[in-house]
């Protein structure tokens, strides 16, 4: 282990996990070379273009105290574990979204006014992708922008999921669960409001059928639906409205709740993974200094995606225009993407004998299959970490660690079958196509989560050995080298 | 500050319980001066909903033209009853006022008769969440939307038989001019579209 690092680093400790003893505190295995630090003692003695170099570096440093910010944050330790890189995906698919969306955005005209095109009649908007289209470089945008949509909110869930599952959203990191499935609902609204921004007939028909849902809301709906549809959806107030909503509004919300949530980790420490608790003492975070190791692994993490993205994009067509065409009398038979399709499923579901007339107006299958039930979803999500049990006494004070799930068998029995029944409602989606009845759909999509959660349960709780350590991280990763214990708070 | 050494001045006499309160009236007045920000921004946002175009509507007397050129139509041409055989379904504007989605009109041909006699017509947007129906029949004979598969029979005043919408498609009037056009003959049984 040599120290390759260039003289900008501060040193940092690194040692092999044999060094260290367990359960005590790390020991450097001989004294790493010292870097000077940058600054007065080093200038005195260092030859001319470092002395230079030294200077130059003296001036930002003078500035903006890097060697302080570094060992402040730089020195933040990242547990190393691949499920530990779906929440960066999510951030990394943010950025890509804004970047490809500003191109869009040089473009795109939010108007839905009739324009004369080609001897054609079409919605500006509608007229306006169509250019985008035109321009290669503009397609491969709006491809890479639709493609880094989905991956936002599949990394997004896909990392919910893990903390589920590993049982980290437990004390003292609640507020952070509950600012995640916020970043997750921001998510698939900034999704939903995109929906609209082509003006095709895709766009026109699911569009006004979220308008529909809004003004289902007793008593407020129709206040609701038109402030952020700008009136009776379709109408020339539409567009303007979700288009500052898509490009702003709710991106910067995403942003201040990212930032949050970023605050809020640093506040807490990472959660890690079990192996951690034989190499380090409670308290202390094992793992890889954000500078430069993380940086790095991130920063390759962002490169491949960004790679991947526009491969898939040049490859794969999503959605062109010419799919659905302008919009026009007819509704198209459409479906929300996946991530929006399990409310779709639900929604054709519900029975129609399912509307309640009370004082404050109807209460109709249209809000408690659009509005009521993702409601009902959502707020049990919210409240995971006050329905798990293992939350409660105060016999922890602090959950630092994950917990394998199989450790869990109620958590792993209760999000299986979660997962499962939203699974059965994307059937119901389908469930015309499918042949089947709507009682049908109804028996299924409740019978066979309650299969797959007794028959996760019945297997979880035989704690099978062998298959209770493939999940578990615990197992794993014993040998890294460059993994570091964090330094408790002001010991540098 | 020269009291950095921690001695400090003799302090003039003041009413305590006067400072404290007078503390708590700014802190209010802080609080209530943020709120009045907030709403400031908030409450024009109330005026911003109302910017919808005016809309044209569906008035008796208005000839019928296709929606589009589906059905064996042209869009915008005037709607014969002799073009719809028993079981059709087409879908038509009245006549310039196709800028309204709602004003869409679904007509089906039950059964053969003079003038108007075997014509219905219903809204064509779906009561459920409001897509548009489909012109065709299925092939049960009912009227069917493409969006969640909610169904009505056009035999029975366009009552709900299956599906998730709750409320049967509104009806309206149809004649026919003696040049064969339809034209719409009063105005919707009821509030068009999801409500
Ligand atoms: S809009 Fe017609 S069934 Fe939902």
């Amino acid at each position: 282990m040599t120290d390759q690092r260039g003289p900008a680093v501060p040193p940092v400790t690194i040692m092999p996990a044999s060094e260290v003893r367990p359960g005590g505190r790390a020991a450097p295995r001989t004294a790493p070379r010292q870097v000077p630090r940058t600054g007065e003692g080093r200038r005195v003695a260092a030859p001319r273009a470092a002395k230079r170099d030294a200077s130059r570096a003296g001036w930002v440093e003078e500035r903006l105290d890097v060697t302080g910010l570094n060992a402040k944050y730089g020195r933040k330790a990242f547990p190393v574990h691949t499920t530990f890189f779906l929440g960066e995906m999510a951030a990394f698919a943010f950025i890509i979204l804004i970047v490809t969306g500003i191109y869009l955005g040089l473009i795109y005209i939010p108007s839905s006014a009739p324009v004369e095109v080609d001897g054609q009649e079409l919605p500006e908007a509608y007229a306006s992708v169509r250019l985008i289209e035109s321009i290669p470089v503009a397609n491969l945008f709006r491809n890479v922008h639709h493609w880094a949509a989905h991956v936002m909110v599949l990394a997004t869930l896909l990392h919910l999921i893990r903390i589920f599952f590993f049982g980290t959203y437990r004390r003292p990191r609640e507020l952070n669960w509950i600012i995640g499935v916020v970043m997750l609902i921001l998510t698939l609204v900034a999704g939903f409001l995109g929906y609209a921004l082509p003006f095709d007939s895709y766009a026109v028909t699911a569009t006004g059928i979220g308008y529909s849902i809004a003004r289902s809301i007793p008593w407020v709906g129709n206040v609701a639906a038109e402030l952020f549809f700008g009136g009776a959806f379709p109408t020339l107030g539409s567009l303007p409205r979700l288009y500052t909503l898509h490009i702003f509004v709710v991106p910067a919300l995403i942003a201040l709740t990212t930032a949050a949530h970023i605050l809020l980790i640093v506040k807490n420490k990472h959660s890690q993974p079990g192996y951690a608790r034989k190499l380090a003492e409670p308290g202390r975070v094992l793992g890889v200094p954000a500078w430069p190791y993380q940086a790095l692994l991130a920063g390759q993490l962002f490169l491949l995606m960004f790679g991947a993205l526009f491969i898939l994009s040049a490859l794969f067509e999503i959605h062109p225009l010419a799919a659905y065409g302008p919009p026009g009398p007819g509704t198209p038979a459409v479906k929300p993407d996946w991530y929006l399709l399990w409310v779709y499923g639900f929604l054709d579901i519900v029975p129609a004998s399912l509307t309640l007339t009370t004082p404050i107006g109807t209460i109709g299958p249209q809000f408690i299959g659009g509005i009521v039930f993702p409601g009902i979803i959502f707020t049990l999500i919210f409240l995971a970490p006050w329905l798990d049990r293992t939350n409660r006494g105060r016999d922890v004070p602090r959950f630092e660690y994950l917990q394998p799930p199989a450790q869990a068998p109620v958590r792993l029995t209760i999000g299986v079958g979660f997962l499962t029944y939203i699974g059965m409602l994307f059937v119901a989606g389908y469930h015309v196509e499918l042949g089947l009845s709507i009682a049908q759909t109804w028996y299924l999509s409740l019978i066979v989560p309650a299969v797959v959660m007794a028959a996760t349960y019945g297997i979880a709780r035989q704690r099978d050995p062998a298959w209770s350590r493939r999940f578990d991280p615990s197992a794993e990763e014993e040998d890294e080298e460059v993994l570091y214990v964090e330094a408790p708070r002001g010991d540098q | 500050m020269d009291n950095v050494t921690g001695t400090r001045s003799p302090a003039p006499e003041v009413d305590e319980h006067w400072m404290v309160n007078r503390r708590r009236a700014l802190k209010w007045l802080i609080r209530a001066g943020y709120g009045a920000f907030a709403l400031a921004f908030a409450l024009p946002a109330l005026a911003l909903r109302a910017l919808s175009q005016q809309q044209s509507e569906v008035a008796s007397g208005d000839p019928l033209v296709y929606a589009s050129n589906a059905g064996g139509g042209t869009a915008g041409q005037p709607v014969m009853a002799s073009d719809l055989a028993v079981g059709d379904g087409i879908q038509a504007f009245p006549q310039g006022k196709d800028d309204n989605q709602t004003n869409l009109i679904q007509i089906v041909r039950l059964g053969d008769g003079e003038g108007a006699e075997g014509l219905v017509a219903y809204s064509a947007i779906c009561t459920h969440l409001g897509c548009v129906v489909y012109a065709d029949l299925n092939q049960d004979g009912n009227i069917a939307c493409p969006c969640h598969n909610s169904q009505f029979d056009p035999t029975a005043e366009a009552e709900v038989t299956g599906g998730p919408a709750d409320r049967a498609l509104p009806s309206i009037e149809l004649s026919v001019t003696p040049e064969g056009i339809i034209s719409v003959a009063g105005r919707f049984s009821g509030p068009i579209g999801p409500s």
